[in-house]
């Protein structure tokens, strides 16, 4: 089986276990009779056909392997039993720029801190410190840039936000 | 009230403002790649909150048809497609750009965009008032049926694997039932945290999903624009061009307001069928490709009138036929405005202003983006690592001052990591948005269906509006699985890459 189809069948097998969780999460909810249904009825059934659904995919994607590694087999040279033939797309991997790949993971990160520092250091220093961090991942400016940029941006957001559109934003320990 | 009404409330000065911010905004998202119409909609949709319902949906609907227009900007002169529904107009926009014609391909993807909008426009307000009294026939059943019926005819127009489509739509009904039991009021799935109470929010959701996923891919992926630095002159179209343009933005702006009803079809299908269109029964086929005129005319008049047509399931039956439409619904529910049948009858300060406001906001598009180009040009030429600190700063404030709550932030955040894994996966979000976004309608339905016939399912096959929808439905369903229809479906799909 080649790498990309059993990647394939991973996923299947991951939305099998989130249909089977739904199910049982909703039965405890309690389904009620279909006279009267209960609050668990509807993602009960909604999590039934997600099982459903992630077997007839991962049915579609070994079925779809098999058929092209034997068709490719066969091109090569006449074998028919694909098992041991990896596609072209199968060796493509999911994150094919890795360097991209790691400053994405980076910013889901520093959102990440920047969502939960921002209640206790207040909107205008966390956000500073967020984009001072953005400028230096993703293009690596100067250092004179990043701060003079970094302030400028969350004190002018500050500004348009709080200041005139009277937006709700957090406080912070500092008062600010 | 009547469409003169409608005017008078879109032409007050505060109305025309929000008119005017809404269609700039838009061209301005629609010009720069990497940010979309949904997620700037979401973005700007707390602002909207403080303001009558009326003026915040005329901005947010501006905000979705002007970036239509922006979109083509970008296609036609960096060869990126500003937003999804122009990405048929890289192929002979640009190659009019290289030939010394952008003007003219900008001018009539102006003038194509303003006559297709304008014509789904005209279709919205004679149609709509027809159908919602239809609709007024509907029950439980009929509703439950046809909202099934739509999401299967998403997932069944969806560009990928109908079956992952169909789990995406599935995954966005149980998020939908997050939350309070509507009956009984059981609190589901809710984990304890207090902000789920009410259901998970939507519009972090689609925030995440369509703004910051966006901004993950493009991180990754390093957007390079090569923008075109030739003098851009004679906009306005010459005599041959107008004649080579007429049929094609005539047949854009039918084929676009009909795909515009369908769920799920949208701008950009409607562009892409379009082109496929005018490449048939055009004279010079070989033409397409390199530079010919009906090959922009004819899709940019298609994707705005799709947003036209889009309007109508809206407005009329409360089902969203793309994801900015169910970012709308979601937004009438908030503003506590019920949006189905009786909307016309009940708001209609709201149905005709928003109508009205769309005349007018076309022709302030118009202006914006044939004199002005010359402004649009030079947006785009900012790099786009400037616009990533701003965009993800303006996403964390909109999905704060939603409820003032920290988690609605992290919710945002997670499905745009979720939705940056979708990309990479090709597993679609629409679906799940628009089955989110239904999810409590289509189970209160459900219930109330069952509670009808005690416990009978046969209910949605024994009243005849509800069985026709449940046949098409199944139909749909099994149709695509069928080898002699899905030999030809692939075959057309080879020959419309050709």
């Amino acid at each position: 089986m080649s790498t990309a189809s059993r990647k394939e069948n991973w996923l299947s097998g991951f939305w099998i276990v989130c249909g089977l969780s739904i199910c049982v999460a909703s039965y405890r909810l309690s389904l009620g009779s279909l006279n009267d249904p209960g609050p668990g009825l509807f993602p009960f059934i909604a999590g039934a056909v997600l099982c459903v659904l992630s077997m007839v995919e991962w049915w579609n994607t070994t079925c779809a392997y098999r058929r092209d590694a034997r068709a490719l087999a066969q091109a090569v040279d006449g074998r028919t039993d694909g098992a041991l033939i990896v596609s072209a797309e199968a060796v493509e991997p999911l994150f094919a720029k890795r360097l991209g790949a790691l400053k994405a993971a980076a910013i889901i990160v520093a959102l990440l801190i920047y969502a939960l520092a921002m209640e206790h250091l207040g909107f205008i220093l966390s956000t500073t410190l967020f984009i001072a961090f953005l400028l230096w991942l993703v293009e690596r400016q100067r250092w004179y840039v990043i701060v003079f940029g970094a302030v400028f941006s969350s004190m002018a957001t500050y500004l348009v936000f709080k200041v005139w559109l009277e937006t709700a934003l957090p406080i912070g320990l500092l008062g600010f | 009230m009547d469409i003169f009404d409608g005017f008078s409330i879109a032409l007050t000065i505060a109305n025309l403002g929000y008119c005017a911010a809404g269609v700039f905004i838009g061209t301005l998202v629609g010009v720069l790649p990497g940010i979309g119409p949904v997620a700037a909609m979401s973005i700007l949709f707390p602002v909207t909150l403080g303001i009558p319902p009326v003026s915040a949906v005329i901005m947010l609907s501006g905000i979705y048809y002007g970036a239509m227009y922006g979109g083509s900007t970008t296609s036609i002169l960096v060869n990126i497609p500003g937003e999804a529904s122009s990405v048929i107009t890289c192929l002979d926009g640009h190659q009019m750009a290289r030939k010394g014609r952008a003007g003219v391909a900008l001018g009539i993807s102006a003038i194509g965009s303003f006559i297709g909008g304008t014509l789904a426009i005209i279709g919205l307000q004679i149609a709509a008032p027809h159908l919602a009294k239809v609709a007024l026939i509907f029950g439980f059943p009929e509703y439950f049926s046809l909202m099934c019926c739509g999401l299967v005819v998403l997932t069944f127009m969806a560009q990928g694997s109908m079956v992952r489509a169909l789990m995406m739509a599935v995954v966005g009904l149980f998020l939908g039932s997050v939350g309070m039991d509507l009956v009984m009021g059981t609190p589901r799935f809710t984990f304890g945290i207090v902000e789920f109470s009410d259901g998970v929010g939507l519009i972090p959701v689609i925030m995440g999903l369509f703004g910051i996923s966006e901004v993950l891919l493009n991180i990754e992926q390093r957007i390079s624009k090569d923008v075109f630095s030739g003098k851009i002159s004679q906009i306005w179209p010459s005599r041959k061009d107008w004649a080579d343009s007429a049929g094609p933005i005539s047949r854009g702006g039918l084929i676009g307001f009909f795909f515009g009803l369908l769920p799920g079809a949208g701008p950009v299908a409607a562009g892409f069928v379009s082109y496929s269109v005018e490449k048939k029964i055009s004279k010079h086929p070989e033409q397409f490709g390199q530079g010919a005129i009906e090959g922009v005319a004819g899709p940019e008049a298609a994707n705005n009138a799709a947003i036209g047509g889009a309007f109508i399931p809206l407005l009329t039956l409360a089902i969203p036929s793309t994801p900015g439409m169910a970012l709308l619904l979601g937004a009438f529910l908030s503003y506590g405005v019920n949006v189905g049948p009786l909307l016309i009858t009940q708001h209609p300060d709201i149905f005709w202003g928003v109508v009205a406001s769309m005349y007018i906001g076309n022709i302030m598009l118009i202006v914006l983006n044939l004199p002005f180009v010359g402004l649009w040009v030079k947006i785009l030429k900012i790099p786009y690592h400037y616009l990533v600190p701003a965009i993800l700063i303006f996403c964390v404030i909109g999905s704060y001052s939603l409820s003032n709550s920290i988690v609605d932030v992290i919710v945002m955040i997670v499905f745009g990591f979720i939705g940056y894994l979708f990309k990479k996966l090709k597993y679609e979000a629409a679906p799940l948005i628009m089955a989110m976004v239904l999810s409590p309608l289509m189970e209160n339905n459900f219930r109330q269906s069952l509670l009808l016939s005690q416990g009978d399912f046969m209910i949605f096959f024994s009243r005849p509006l509800s069985a026709i929808l449940m046949v098409i439905a199944l139909l749909l369903l099994i149709l695509p699985n069928l080898s002699w229809v899905r030999k030809r479906r692939e075959k057309r799909l080879e020959a419309s890459l050709e």
